[in-house]
């Protein structure tokens, strides 16, 4: 494997592993901090969040190799020649060097790859077998172009929102559903559509592989309670207000209840539902909205962010330097 | 089912006729075709002289029905998996208690709202 290459993933995975591991650390408090924010701004913190270390190994890692490659045309940014020290490797374009002993940073490569490519294919398998399926009900349905949805002729209570931003609707649960309930669901999942949650949810998950796995699961818990919530609120707000979209939730869960009791009554799971803590932020006074960092934050957060390369890739190249000893 | 369903009704050579011949099926196929879709209920039979008559037991309509409840009833038990965002989780299930606790809620805030 090309030094270069070795080390660039190296890095990535170290970084980002490192990130994980941040992650790991402050996502408690995190998550208690933000459960006032609107739910909008909390999915999109969660997203950020869960391919944070992905993003951050990467990112940092390409701005470690700006010096050595800009020192091509300006050799006054050449950083490499000052380390000195005969075996201290270097990740750069320029100045690439063996490791004496790669065997160790191989086997930590492969090893984050697997572990990448692990939780990465298990959402790509899922994904792959919920297509047919998808395909199946919308091809079972018709298009109804003053629902703005496909029509599914079942008595099965069923609404929702596909990768694409299509809305399926069953004609059973809109028969059994209040006028003001019936606007309720469709505004809710057109809300879905709108902010294409379920096409983003899958991208998030594809990218949040360097995340230790609890907490992965957690965040991506939260996530979808905020994007529902979200929903939740644009649809209330369109026009049947929170207490109608509460009502509405409430009813469908009845009857998706009263669904599986008969048809399916031993495989009715209890206590993951987000129902509960969708109709109690309905009937809550709406969150606030996220502190805004404002431009001089956010400059200084990328400041930050772009200063502290140095010192972390001179400490991946230490790193490097002691596995590859 | 196509062909019983547009006609009505067929036998082994009808249908052979209609659908195997293009498709290059032998009757035999045809038949133990049909057998098979009596097994499962779909198709009932009389013997009229020497050869079993089939005719649907349901209508295409309502076949299609029965099969779209059968794939959403699996969808909501976890038996298959669709990558959607669904109105209410297809699998997980608020326990009566807190139903009653969340219609307690609703009511008094209902409550508060008209008479406010």
């Amino acid at each position: 494997m090309s030094t270069v290459i070795l080390l660039f993933l190296l890095s990535t995975l170290l970084l980002g592993g490192a990130a994980a591991l941040a992650v790991a650390a402050v996502h408690r408090p995190l998550l208690a901090r933000i459960a006032g924010w609107t739910p909008a701004r909390r999915a999109s913190l969660l997203h950020a969040l869960l391919v944070a270390p992905l993003a951050v190994g990467l990112l940092q890692t390409l701005l470690g190799l700006v010096p050595g490659a800009l020192s091509r045309v300006w050799p006054t940014l050449d950083h490499c020649l000052e380390h000195g020290g005969v075996g201290h490797p270097h990740l750069c374009v320029t100045h690439a060097s063996a490791l004496a002993e790669p065997t160790l940073a191989v086997v930590l490569v492969v090893g984050g790859l697997a572990w990448i490519t692990f939780s990465t294919a298990a959402v790509l398998r899922d994904w792959l077998r919920s297509e047919r399926v998808t395909r199946a009900l919308f091809a079972a349905g018709a298009y109804d172009d003053a629902l703005r949805a496909t029509l599914l002729p079942t008595d099965s209570p069923l609404a929702a929102t596909d990768l694409r931003g299509r809305v399926l609707v069953s004609d059973g649960l809109l028969r059994s559903l209040a006028p003001i309930h019936r606007t309720a669901v469709l505004r809710h999942e057109h809300a879905h559509a709108r902010r294409r949650d379920p096409l983003r949810l899958l991208v998030t998950k594809l990218l949040s592989g360097l995340q230790l796995p609890a907490v992965r699961r957690r965040l991506i818990a939260e996530l979808e309670l905020a994007c529902e919530q979200a929903c939740d609120e644009e649809a209330a707000a369109s026009g049947p207000g929170r207490v109608a979209m509460a009502e509405a939730l409430l009813a469908v869960e009845r009857l998706v209840g009263a669904r599986v009791a008969v048809h399916r009554p031993s495989t009715a799971g209890f206590g993951g539902t987000t129902v509960v803590p969708r109709v109690e932020s309905l009937l809550a006074p709406p969150g606030r909205g996220a502190p805004h960092p404002g431009v001089r934050g956010a400059g200084l957060s990328a400041a930050a962010f772009v200063f502290a390369s140095e010192p972390l890739h001179h400490a991946v190249e230490v790193i490097a330097g002691m596995l590859g000893a | 089912m196509e062909h019983v369903w547009s006609c009505g009704r067929g036998d082994v050579s009808d249908v052979q006729e209609h659908v195997g011949a293009a498709r290059g099926i032998r009757s035999n196929t045809v038949q133990s075709t049909l057998r098979r879709l009596y097994d499962k209920g779909l198709l009932r039979r009389r013997k009229v002289s020497h050869a079993y008559v089939y005719e649907p037991t349901c209508t295409r309509e309502e076949w299609q029905r029965d099969t779209l409840d059968r794939v959403v009833d699996d969808l909501m038990a976890g038996e298959t998996d669709a990558m959607l965002a669904a109105f209410v989780d297809l699998t997980e299930r608020a326990g009566p208690e807190h139903l009653e606790r969340l219609e307690r809620l609703i009511a008094a805030r209902r409550k508060a709202e008209d008479g406010a």
